[in-house]
Order: C-alpha cells, then sequence, then structure tokens
C-alpha cells in the first residue's frame, strides 16, 4: 500500500512537471502544452532556459541573444523589418513572435521543422544570426559556474549543447499569452470588451471578412501555411524552400494574432508597417499569384468597421505577458 | 488454461529460446585476429595530383582554391569473394583540412579476400533525419560538424566552399564565392568499387580513392560553369545545381 501511495505521488508530481500550462486562473479551455518524452518541463530547466534565453553568450561572438530579435516589450517578436545578426548582417525573414509558441507543431515560414527542441537550432547555428558552434557553446557554458550550477540543477549533468537546446525549449514552453481582453470576454465577462471591439469580433468571424478561416481561436494560427497574394513574385518561396514543390512557393506559415497589435512590421518580410496597411492590403484581395489560397478575395469596409476590427485586433493584446517578470531577463 | 500457468508458460518458452539462441550465436572475432583495411581520399585535378587547397584552373575559371570541404560518406561495407559482406561503418564525416584523420579511415576485418566495397555518398533518408543533438561534439551528426541544415532539419551532403577567379588570379575584388551544399534524400547515392583486396592478420591494406575535382565540376551530371553557377543551398532557386553536383560528385570518386 505504501509503495502505491509513492507510486501515485510520484505519478502525479511527474505530470505536474510534464505538461506546461497556463496560469490557472485564466482558466481558458486552452490544453497543457504538450512536451516531448525526453525533455520533460521543469522549474529547473524552465530557469536554465531563461538565462540562456537573455545570455549573448550562445552568439559566436558573444554580441547578441535570443532576446535580441525576441523583445518581450514587442510579444517576443522585433520592431525591425528584419532583424540584425551577428556582424551587423540581415536575415531576409520578419522575426516571429514566441506567443505560446509551445503549441506549435511546425515551426519557421516554410515549416521544415517539427519540434521546438529543433526550432532552437537555426537562431544559434545559422550565420547571419548568432554563427555560432555546438562545441564552442559548450566549452563557453562548461567555463562559467552559475551555468554549472544551473546544469546540475536542470539535468544532474555538465553544461552540454544538448542540455542548452532542451532548456531552450522548455523556457520558451511556458511563453504563455491567454490574458486579454478578449480571453475575459470569452469567459464571461461580458464587459471585458468595447462595444467597438465586440463589433470587430464579430466582423473578425463574420463570413464576408473570413479571417477565421487561418486565424483559428484560440491561437489565432491554423499551424499550416498559406500564399495570401502579397507578391505577384516572391524572393522567399516560403513553404517551397522546404518541399521544393512549385505549389508550394510563397507559402507562410500563418501567424498568430495574438499581441499583434504589438509585433509589427507585419508579413513574413516586414514588409507593412500598421495593421491599417494590413486591412487594405487584405480589402484588395491580394496580387495574382497561381498558388494564392481561394480564402483570399476582396471585400469592402466602412470607415467604421475599419476601426471596429483595428480595435477588435488590438483587444488580442495580453499586457500580463508583455511585462511578466517570470519572462524577463534574470539578469 | 488459467492466466497465471499461460504467463509461466510463455515466460519458459521465452527463456528456452533466449538460452538456445544464445548457444547459437558466433563468438565475435578478436580485434587482434583481424587486418586492416585503410580507405585514404586524394585529390586530382585531371590526372595531376593536387593538395586540396592548391589553387587550381578548373574549366571556366583561372584560379580556384577549395577553403572548406567536408562530406558524409555512409554504409559503407566491403564483400569478400565469397559474397559475404562486412560493414565497415555506418557514416563517416570527411575533412579535407584534416588530411591524416579527415581523409583517411581505417577497419578492421577478417582475414580474407576481398573483391569490392560499397560506399554511399550523402546520408540515406534515415540518417539524414538524425537529430544532431543526441551525438558528441567530434561525431559525425553532431551538429558542431557545421553541416546540419537547422532550418530544413537535415544534413549538408557536402559542404565546399572556395574562391574563384574566371581571368586572373585570387585575391582582386573579381573573385566569385564559390558554396556548394548539395543536401536531400534524395540524393543519397551508392557505388561499388570493385578492386579484389587481401586482408592479413595484423597487417594493413591501403586502398587509395581518387577525387577528381576536374570531374566534379565536368561529369555525367553536366558541366557546372562556376561563375554562372557558384552556389548552391539545395533550394528552388539553385536546386538543378545541386542535382548536377551530386552527379558529378558521386562519379569523380574511383579506385586509384
Amino acid at each position: 500500500m505504501r509503495h502505491f501511495a509513492h507510486f501515485i505521488l510520484v505519478f502525479f508530481g511527474f505530470l505536474s512537471c510534464s505538461s506546461p500550462t497556463p496560469d490557472a486562473s485564466i482558466n481558458t479551455s486552452v490544453p497543457p502544452v504538450v512536451t516531448p518524452h525526453d525533455n520533460f518541463t521543469t522549474p529547473q530547466k524552465v530557469l536554465l532556459g531563461r538565462h540562456l534565453f537573455y545570455d549573448p553568450v550562445l552568439s559566436i561572438d558573444s554580441s547578441i541573444s535570443c532576446a535580441s530579435c525576441h523583445l518581450q516589450e514587442y510579444a517576443f517578436a522585433d520592431t525591425t523589418g528584419v532583424s540584425i545578426g551577428f556582424n551587423h548582417q540581415k536575415g531576409f525573414r520578419n522575426t516571429t513572435t514566441l506567443t505560446n509558441v509551445g503549441y506549435a507543431t511546425q515551426f519557421f515560414k516554410e515549416g521544415g521543422v517539427k519540434t521546438l527542441e529543433r526550432a532552437v537550432h537555426p537562431p544559434i547555428l545559422t550565420d547571419v544570426e548568432m554563427n555560432s558552434n555546438a562545441a564552442i557553446i559548450e566549452k563557453r557554458l562548461n567555463k562559467n559556474p552559475q551555468y554549472q550550477s544551473l546544469f546540475q540543477d536542470a539535468f544532474s549533468t555538465r553544461p552540454s549543447y544538448k542540455g542548452a537546446v532542451y532548456a531552450l525549449a522548455a523556457f520558451q514552453r511556458t511563453l504563455f499569452s491567454f490574458n486579454t481582453p478578449y480571453d475575459a470576454y470569452m469567459r464571461g465577462d461580458s464587459t471585458a470588451l468595447s462595444e467597438a471591439e465586440k463589433r470587430g469580433l464579430t466582423l473578425f468571424k463574420s463570413a464576408r471578412l473570413n479571417c477565421v478561416s487561418c486565424h483559428v481561436e484560440p491561437f489565432f494560427w491554423d499551424d499550416n501555411f498559406h500564399n495570401i497574394g502579397l507578391y505577384q513574385v516572391y524572393k522567399d518561396y516560403g513553404r517551397g524552400r522546404f518541399t521544393l514543390d512549385s505549389a508550394d512557393y510563397g507559402k507562410m506559415k500563418t501567424p498568430t494574432l495574438r499581441n499583434i497589435a504589438v509585433t509589427w512590421p507585419y508579413m513574413h518580410d516586414g514588409s507593412i508597417q500598421t495593421l491599417e496597411e494590413v486591412i487594405n492590403f487584405y480589402q484588395t484581395g491580394g496580387k495574382n499569384h497561381p498558388n494564392k489560397s481561394t480564402e483570399i478575395v476582396s471585400f469592402t469596409l466602412t470607415a467604421q468597421e475599419r476601426l471596429d476590427l483595428i480595435s477588435f485586433l488590438k483587444a488580442l493584446t495580453d499586457s500580463s505577458f508583455l511585462t511578466n517578470e517570470a519572462l524577463s531577463s534574470p539578469f | 488454461m488459467k492466466k497465471s500457468t499461460l504467463i509461466a508458460t510463455l515466460f519458459m518458452a521465452a527463456m528456452v529460446f533466449y538460452g538456445s539462441s544464445c548457444k547459437d550465436d558466433p563468438k565475435p572475432e578478436q580485434p587482434e585476429n583481424k587486418g586492416t583495411l585503410e580507405l585514404t581520399f586524394e585529390f586530382y585535378n585531371g590526372e595531376n595530383p593536387m593538395l586540396w587547397d592548391d589553387v587550381v584552373s578548373i574549366d571556366d575559371v583561372n584560379a580556384f582554391k577549395i577553403e572548406f570541404l567536408k562530406f558524409y560518406l555512409s554504409n559503407l561495407s566491403a564483400t569478400r569473394t565469397s559474397g559475404e559482406v562486412d560493414k565497415l561503418a555506418e557514416v563517416l564525416l570527411a575533412n579535407a583540412a584534416e588530411p591524416l584523420d579527415g581523409m583517411a579511415f581505417s577497419f578492421k576485418l577478417s582475414p580474407g579476400s576481398y573483391d569490392k566495397i560499397k560506399i554511399g555518398f550523402g546520408l540515406d533518408s534515415l540518417l539524414n533525419a538524425s537529430d544532431p543533438v543526441q551525438f558528441l561534439p567530434e561525431e559525425p551528426l553532431s551538429a558542431a560538424q557545421a553541416m546540419y541544415w537547422s532550418w530544413a532539419t537535415k544534413y549538408r551532403f557536402v559542404r565546399m566552399d572556395a574562391k574563384a577567379n574566371e581571368n586572373g588570379p585570387l585575391g582582386s575584388s573579381n573573385d566569385i564565392l564559390v558554396a556548394y551544399h548539395p543536401g536531400a534524400d534524395e540524393f543519397y547515392g551508392e557505388r561499388e568499387f570493385i578492386n579484389p583486396f587481401t586482408i592479413a592478420k595484423g597487417e594493413t591494406t591501403t586502398m587509395r580513392i581518387k577525387i577528381d575535382l576536374a570531374a566534379v565540376f565536368n561529369g555525367p551530371g553536366g558541366i557546372i560553369n562556376i561563375p554562372t553557377e557558384p552556389q548552391t543551398h539545395t533550394e528552388p532557386s539553385d536546386y538543378h545545381i545541386s542535382v548536377k553536383f551530386i552527379e558529378n560528385w558521386i562519379a569523380a570518386f574511383s579506385v586509384l
């Protein structure tokens, strides 16, 4: 019997540390994050990952960290069209917000990466980003007493590249953002949204605008790829870069609209600066492209409807997420 | 049959099977009873031997100099005259910058006569899907080897970075930055090198493999015009260059 009780304790303790969940007080219908069997989330891993996220130690010249391009006050996105990496080199895409990234099952615009653990590599290894190397990172971390201690707590091992990758993934699985006026409204607080925001929500869900065909609640993404007709000729092949299938050219992974008001500029290349301009673009129905999604069709909006829609999009901002100290730099 | 009886019966059967299979297993041959096959890879420009980073003239360019070259070899095996196949290695990463360790590989083999070896160029789809964090930094598939294509969760099969100058010597503003990085499941190819050899106990047999740089740019896949086709990263815009490169690459190896 004593063994059974011990088993129950261990089992539920295991569950509690294995599946990060949003703050219980938020009480949304959002499920726990699914974690891989070899990287259950623990507070120790999250703490280590948080340190690594904000520490430039990962970049080849110790000049930039993950947080250099994923700024918390901008929902872990950047404010430039494309971010600047090692040696002032420019990337070729707009930095994606990490809002609720733990729920994603495909990563980056082309979706060539299927797990958060593997999604940690590209920024670290890519020459126009951190331009770093697994061996160098291991060596550096092993010379640092603080990291020796953090790795010991998290993995009971010396610092390793694998551990760093897993800890960064564990930290990112805690980047929950479900505390917006929209969420409060959906929980039953009818005063959480203004009348304009409510009208905007109705418009957002309307068949006329059809935003929800790709920006599906509650995440406001569909974990899929679409060509929205941003260009007639794309410089960036998007999904086609990975699949090499011409039918996928120009298809990009749908971004979340949560915290959209603070993640400007917009589109995969950061080519549109404001929400007003984004709506203008969608109103036109996009440019002709053989792969353009059939969901993208032109529509008209009155001036008031435009304001209402923008009001609603701004109601997807989670102020607590942007300032949550548990997600801020530990340094 | 009661459940407990059934379980006991299955357990006994499993033990009998386990015991009998152990008896039949051949004892592994001791390393001291084996000989060594050494494979060495040597660079040539056509018929002329060269060091990997020599400045050479190739087809359309006056000067060409490799600055970084690593490539994967996998699923290597040797076939005995009797037809029995001995596995040599699952995956190797050759590194031109390390002529001793990076371009020569040793394998322990049983004494006897062999007819041929088989080499896989690149990585088969299983190896290509490997997770780099599961390997130590010094292992071929580690991310530390700078061969992992993180955005696509696959590996470059060959990474050749070089400089070229079409008309003059290297070192001017006209230099062309060359980067051939082919890597895709469909690029994996195997070749058999028929070259009878004998392995004797305690002795080393060397097989020298030639890599003809000229053939990499003018082979069965077609001509790669370096000035107009200086780079490929196996993306839609340059995929055709990768296809040519990898076909030529695999054909550029021969036994000396």
